[in-house]
């Protein structure tokens, strides 16, 4: 999806574990800490989240904001 | 006398539950997050959903009572009580929020390995006993004597109410088929297998009919969580369990086709063992099969200290709310409230109140 005009830099989110609304909020707390270089695009955020909900709260709160998101899942 | 016939009972919920099980798995159908959502994100997406399920329930429930095709309505009986409904009611909203899932979504998110709901399932099992110990002193209260007893509307006022319900009915039906006009059905969701939360609650509606056409009860899961403690505290302490009066005596008689059955929280094999208990067994199996067909299930990691707190206090809360008020969100929301039950509408008021409250603390809680 990114192509390698620049090195980006991953920000891991590791919120295996929790659940609502805890995953929503964290992810827009780390969505607002890093919205600078998240929107020129020199990072992109990683979340992980075992919670199944999630994957249609995150996405959808953060493509209202103006991200572009993919949802992957990973098995095991 | 009536043995075979309770294991019939123990399949017909069993069965039912292995139903609703998979939709709320798959469509991951959390009242207690519906509720908070809106106070908290103001995110009224998945509210049409739930209003769905109600309304379909009271259309169904009143073509059975028009055209008498119910046994006695068994609702209204037993201990209803407004003070300790409304209370309850709050209590159960502040405890569904703080536990992220109310009675419903706890089971299907145990069946699917996450252990966040094995801490919140512990403390609803905990509130319980707890209820057992402050009964005789919440039922001695002055101002719970005062208010005793359940006011169906639709017995008390048949005429009126009745016309006022299928007015409502037919105004919501041309709502819902506008929405539909409009797409707003849809919501778009990332999970595999995953089913539309619309068809969700036509399910919930569908299978409190089956529950209500045979019981004159509509669905409930609750009581079965005060067995399961009732049970784990018999082999602690057999002596302390036989004087307790809740767990003694039976809360109320269910009579289907003349047929008596005493029911309550107690660890009597009695007749919520069967139709309870054979749901909240169909619940877990139903929402754990389909977890391992989806590769989903695996236990899913322990949640941070203040989480976990929260969601033990939160479950035991839910659980004194709902034994205060003798049912709890399943029971009054998709039940007594398309029963037209004052008292249920009352626990719901108080459900909203007390999930508004939770979505003001919550935030603190996790994000310190």
């Amino acid at each position: 999806m990114m192509d390698s005009r620049e090195i980006v830099e991953v920000l891991d989110l590791n919120i295996l574990g929790q659940v609502c609304p805890a995953c929503l909020l964290v992810a827009l707390n780390a969505l607002n800490d890093h919205e600078e270089s998240l929107r020129s695009g020199t990072k992109r955020l990683v979340v992980r989240t075992d919670h199944r909900d999630s994957t249609r709260t995150i996405p959808k709160a953060a493509r209202k904001m103006g991200y572009e998101v993919e949802v992957k899942k990973i098995a095991g | 006398m009536v043995q075979t016939g309770l294991w019939s009972w123990l399949f017909f919920y069993f069965g039912l539950g292995l139903v609703v099980g998979t939709v709320l798995y798959r469509s991951d159908f959390c009242m207690a997050g519906i509720l908070r959502d809106i106070f908290l994100f103001r995110d009224y997406e998945r509210l049409r959903h739930l209003l769905l399920a109600v309304v379909l329930t009271l259309l169904f429930f009143m073509l059975l009572r028009t055209f008498e095709l119910v046994p006695a309505n068994n609702f209204s009986a037993g201990d209803k009580n407004f003070l300790l409904g409304s209370v309850g009611g709050i209590m159960f909203g502040l405890g569904m929020v703080l536990a992220g899932g109310c009675v419903f979504g706890t089971l299907y998110r145990m069946a699917g390995g996450n252990l966040t709901y094995w801490i919140v399932c512990s403390g609803i099992i905990a509130g319980s006993l707890l209820y057992a110990e402050l009964h005789p002193w919440l039922r001695s209260v002055a101002g719970n004597q005062l208010w005793q007893g359940d006011v169906n509307l639709f017995e008390r006022w048949p005429e009126v109410v009745g016309g006022i319900s299928w007015v409502l009915i037919g105004i919501l039906l041309v709502v819902f088929l506008y929405w539909r006009r409009q797409g707003k059905w849809t919501v778009i969701a990332a999970p595999s297998g995953y089913i539309q939360p619309w068809l969700t609650a036509v399910v919930l509606a569908v299978a409190n009919l089956l529950a209500y056409a045979r019981s004159g009860l509509p669905m409930s899961v609750s009581t079965m969580f005060a067995k399961l403690g009732a049970w784990l505290e018999v082999m602690l302490v057999p002596e302390h369990v036989a004087k307790l009066d809740y767990f003694r005596r039976p809360s109320f008689v269910v009579e289907i086709d003349s047929t008596l059955f005493p029911v309550g929280g107690g660890p009597q094999l009695d007749f919520y063992t069967y139709t309870e208990g054979g749901l909240m067994l169909g619940i877990l199996l139903g929402a754990f099969l389909n977890a391992l067909w989806l590769k989903e299930f695996r236990f899913s990691g322990w949640p941070p200290r203040r989480q976990a707190v929260s969601a033990l206090v939160g479950g035991a809360l839910m659980a004194l709310g709902a034994r205060m008020a003798n049912g709890c969100n399943i029971k009054h929301l998709l039940g007594g409230v398309p029963l037209l039950s004052l008292h249920s509408m009352l626990f719901v008021c108080g459900m909203l109140l007390g999930a508004w409250i939770g979505a003001q603390i919550l935030p603190r809680i996790i994000l310190r």
